[in-house]
C-alpha cells in the first residue's frame, strides 16, 4: 500500500468511526459538552476530538524537510544531538533583593543548593537607570531587586563567588545593556578573570520594554544602539556570552500574541541595525538567546519546537546565514504558570507543570517562579523549592532521557505546523507595518495587550476560564501566608555607601571618563569600551544613564497608549 | 440641591513611582468605562505630585492607584498627605496590585477607601464607585 492509500484508508476508517461510536458517546454527554479548544497564549486554536496521520498529511507534514534530527537543520527537534542525562538543561534562578551585601548571603545559598546560574534580579531604579539616591528611586531601593548603582555593589553582591565558578552569571541589563555588560567585565577583572573564564547571560532586549515591561527610559532608536552595541562588542571580545536574549515571554504574559511573532520581529530589528553596521551575520548571530514561553503541555512544546524551525529558516533564507550555530536558537524559559495570589500553595503545581513543559520541549536554561512570587520577594524556603522543583524533574524523571519525545505524536506535529504558520502570518503582518519600531509607535502591542487582557479578565470573572482559588473552589478566608519582610534600612544603607563611593574614588578621572562616554555617543562610536572605562573608574549607573539622557534625550510617557 | 441629577463618575487611574507593569490598570480602566464613568489614565512613571495636581485639574470623584513593586507605603501617604494639603480630601482613594492583606488596615487608617489585591473582581471596585455618593451634583 502506497502512503497515499494508507492515508484514504485511515480517513475512510476515522469516518466510520466518528458516526458509529464517537456520536453515540457525544450524544450522551449532550449539549452541555463545551468546544474545546486550546489558549496559546490568547490565540485560540480549536481542538478535534482525536488526531491521526490524516492531520499530518493535511497540514503538510514532512518529517525530512520539517523536523529531522536534534542537532541538525531546522532544529525542531533540539539544537543539540543528545542531552547530558545528569544535567539535561542549565537550572537558573533570579533573585536579589535589598544591598549587595544581603543578595551575596542568598547567592551563596542558592548556589549552595544547587543553582548553576544566577540571573540578578535588580531593583527598579537600577533597571531604569537611576542611582539609589535620586528623588525617583525613593521608595523603590532593594524591593523588587538588588540596588547596584556601581561596580563596587558588583564586587560586594559576588564577593566570594568567582563568576567562573557558575555555568554561568546573568542580568536582565534591558535599558542598560552596555552598563550591564561592563559590569561583568570588570568584576571579571577584580577577581583576576579573563571573560574566556565565564559566561555571561544578558537579556539586552530593549524592544519589549516598550511594549509591555516598561523600563525604557530612552528614545527607541538610540537605545535599540546600545543594545547591537553591546552585540558587536561581544562578537569580537567574549563572542561565547549570550549577549542578547530576545523575549517573547513579556509579550505573552501582557496577552499579545502569538508572543514569538512579536519578539522575531524585535530580533530583526537589531539583526538589520548590526548588520548595517558591517557585521556579517554569521559573526553574531550564534551569540542570541530566545526568551521563549508557553506552559502548557501540547501548545507549549508545539510552540517552542515551531519556533526553533522558524529561526533556523530566517537565519538561512532571509539573512543567508551558513554556519548551523546561526541557525539553531537556543532557548531560556521561565515558568511561572498562571500564578494566583490566592492559596499560593496552588502555584507549586502550576510551577512544576510549566516547568515539565519546557523540559520536554527541550529549553537549554530553564528558571522558575517561587510560589509566593506574586506576593514578595521569595523566602528562603520558597527559592529552594524552585531549585528542587528542577532537580527532580531533571534528576529523578525520565523527562530528559529521550530527546524530543513528543515527535511524531499526531497532536503535536499538527499543532507544530498550526503554530508556526500563525506566528509567521503575525511576522509578516508587523513587517508590512514597517516592522517592530513602526508598531511600538502605533501602539500596536500595547493596544493589542490590553484588550486581550480584558477579554481574559472578564472571562475569568464571568467562570467560562477556570482558575482554581480565583473563581473556583475558593476559601471563604484566606489565609495569609508568611512572606518575605523587607528591611526597612535598605536605603538608608545605600545612600551611605553611595556617598562614601563618591567621596573616595578619583572624581577627576571619573568626570574624564563621562566625557568619554559622551563623546563615543555623539560620535556613533561603539559606546562600550568608554561605559567599561568608566565603571572601571566607579562611575555610577546614574552618572553614565544621565550622559546618555542627555545625548539622546528622555522617552516621552506621554506618548504610551491611552 | 433639587432633583436627582445623573452625574457621571470621573475616575482618575494613576501608576506612581517606576513601576512599568500597567496591565491591571488598563484593564479596571476598561471596567470602569464599560460601566459608563469617565476614565482618565495617567500613564507610567507618575509622582504623588503629579497624580494629586492631575486630580485637581481633572477635578475627579477618585482616584485609584496602581501599584505593583512594593512601594505603595511610600508613595500612597504623600499622594493622602497632598489630598489634605491641596483641601481635596473629598477625592475619594483606592487602591490595587501587590499589596499585601496585612497593609490593608494601616492604609484604611490613612484614609484609602477600598485596597484590592491582585486577582480582585473588576466588578467589586465598579460597584464601589457606583455606589459613592455623588460629590458634585
Amino acid at each position: 500500500m502506497s502512503d497515499k492509500e494508507g492515508i484514504a484508508a485511515i480517513r475512510a476508517k476515522k469516518e466510520e468511526w466518528e458516526t458509529e461510536i464517537l456520536r453515540p458517546a457525544l450524544e450522551k454527554i449532550g449539549p452541555k459538552r463545551e468546544a474545546k479548544s486550546l489558549g496559546i497564549g490568547h490565540l485560540e486554536i480549536p481542538l478535534k476530538e482525536i488526531y491521526t496521520p490524516v492531520d499530518l498529511e493535511e497540514n503538510g507534514f514532512d518529517y525530512l524537510e520539517g523536523v529531522g534530527f536534534p542537532g541538525d537543520y531546522p532544529f525542531v527537534r533540539g539544537v543539540d544531538p543528545t542531552r547530558d542525562p545528569s544535567r539535561p538543561w542549565l537550572i537558573r534562578i533570579y533573585a536579589g533583593y535589598g544591598t549587595p551585601e544581603q543578595s551575596n548571603q542568598r547567592y551563596k545559598f542558592l548556589l549552595q543548593e544547587g543553582a548553576e546560574e544566577i540571573v540578578m534580579a535588580v531593583d527598579l531604579p537600577t533597571q531604569i537607570g537611576y542611582d539609589a539616591d535620586h528623588p525617583m528611586a525613593a521608595g523603590e531601593v532593594g524591593r523588587v531587586g538588588v540596588s547596584i548603582s556601581s561596580l563596587r555593589d558588583m564586587e560586594l553582591a559576588f564577593e566570594g563567588i568567582p563568576l567562573c565558578s557558575m555555568r554561568r552569571v546573568g542580568l536582565l541589563g534591558n535599558a542598560f545593556g552596555p552598563i550591564a555588560l561592563a559590569f561583568f567585565i570588570a568584576l571579571g577583572e577584580k577577581q583576576g578573570l579573563s571573560p574566556k573564564d565565564y559566561t555571561v547571560h544578558l537579556q539586552n532586549d530593549v524592544l519589549k520594554e516598550y511594549g509591555t515591561r516598561g523600563t525604557q527610559f530612552l528614545p527607541v532608536k538610540p537605545a535599540v544602539r546600545l543594545v547591537t552595541d553591546v552585540v558587536r562588542y561581544c562578537a569580537v571580545h567574549a563572542p561565547h556570552w549570550n549577549s542578547c536574549n530576545v523575549c517573547a515571554a513579556h509579550y505573552a504574559y501582557a496577552g499579545a500574541a502569538p508572543a514569538h511573532a512579536y519578539a522575531l520581529a524585535d530580533a530583526q530589528i537589531y539583526i538589520a541595525d548590526i548588520l548595517a553596521k558591517g557585521m556579517k551575520i554569521d559573526e553574531f548571530a550564534h551569540m542570541f538567546n530566545l526568551f521563549t514561553v508557553g506552559e502548557l503541555t501540547f501548545a507549549g512544546v508545539a510552540t517552542i519546537r515551531a519556533v526553533r524551525k522558524i529561526w533556523a529558516r530566517m537565519m538561512k533564507e532571509k539573512y543567508g546565514a551558513r554556519d548551523p550555530r546561526s541557525m539553531a536558537i537556543r532557548m531560556t524559559a521561565y515558568a511561572l504558570g498562571e500564578s494566583t495570589a490566592q492559596q499560593t500553595l496552588n502555584n507549586i503545581i502550576r510551577i512544576a507543570l510549566g516547568t515539565q513543559t519546557y523540559a520536554l520541549a527541550g529549553v537549554d536554561y530553564i528558571y522558575n517562579a517561587s510560589y509566593d512570587e506574586g506576593l514578595a520577594i521569595p523566602t528562603e524556603e520558597a527559592a529552594r523549592l524552585c531549585l528542587r522543583t528542577q532537580q527532580i524533574l531533571a534528576q529523578e524523571t525520565e523527562l530528559a532521557l529521550t530527546v524530543d519525545p513528543f515527535a511524531g505524536s499526531y497532536l503535536v506535529e499538527t499543532l507544530t505546523l498550526q503554530v508556526e504558520r500563525e506566528i509567521l502570518r503575525c511576522l509578516k503582518e508587523i513587517e508590512e507595518m514597517g516592522g517592530a519600531i513602526a508598531a511600538i509607535d502605533r501602539g500596536f502591542f500595547q493596544k493589542k495587550a490590553s484588550e486581550e487582557a480584558y477579554k481574559k479578565r472578564v472571562r475569568i470573572e464571568k467562570g467560562e476560564r477556570i482558575h482554581v482559588g480565583v473563581n473556583k473552589y475558593r476559601l471563604a478566608a484566606e489565609e495569609v501566608p508568611v512572606t518575605f519582610k523587607p528591611d526597612p534600612g535598605v536605603a538608608g544603607r545605600r545612600l551611605e555607601s553611595l556617598r562614601r563611593l563618591r567621596r573616595e574614588r578619583d572624581n577627576r578621572e571619573v568626570a574624564r571618563c563621562l566625557e568619554r562616554v559622551r563623546e563615543a555617543c555623539s560620535m556613533d562610536e561603539n559606546v562600550v569600551p568608554a561605559v567599561l572605562d568608566a565603571v572601571r573608574a566607579y562611575a555610577t549607573l546614574g552618572e553614565i544613564c544621565n550622559v546618555w539622557r542627555e545625548v539622546f534625550g528622555e522617552y516621552e510617557f506621554s506618548k504610551a497608549y491611552m | 440641591m433639587e432633583g436627582r441629577v445623573e452625574h457621571r463618575k470621573k475616575i482618575l487611574v494613576a501608576k506612581v513611582g517606576l513601576d512599568g507593569h500597567d496591565l491591571g490598570a488598563k484593564v479596571i480602566c476598561q471596567a470602569f468605562r464599560n460601566a459608563g464613568m469617565e476614565v482618565i489614565y495617567t500613564g507610567l512613571r507618575q509622582t504623588p505630585e503629579t497624580i494629586v495636581a492631575a486630580a485637581m485639574d481633572e477635578d475627579v470623584d477618585v482616584i485609584g492607584i496602581s501599584t505593583l513593586s512594593g512601594a505603595h507605603m511610600h508613595h500612597i501617604p504623600r499622594i493622602m498627605e497632598l489630598l489634605k494639603e491641596k483641601k481635596a480630601e473629598g477625592v475619594v482613594v483606592i487602591a490595587g496590585g501587590t499589596i499585601p492583606i496585612a497593609e490593608v488596615p494601616e492604609l484604611e487608617r490613612m484614609g484609602v477607601a477600598r485596597v484590592y489585591p491582585t486577582d480582585s473582581d473588576t466588578s467589586k471596585a465598579v460597584e464601589f464607585v457606583k455606589g459613592l455618593a455623588a460629590r458634585r451634583a
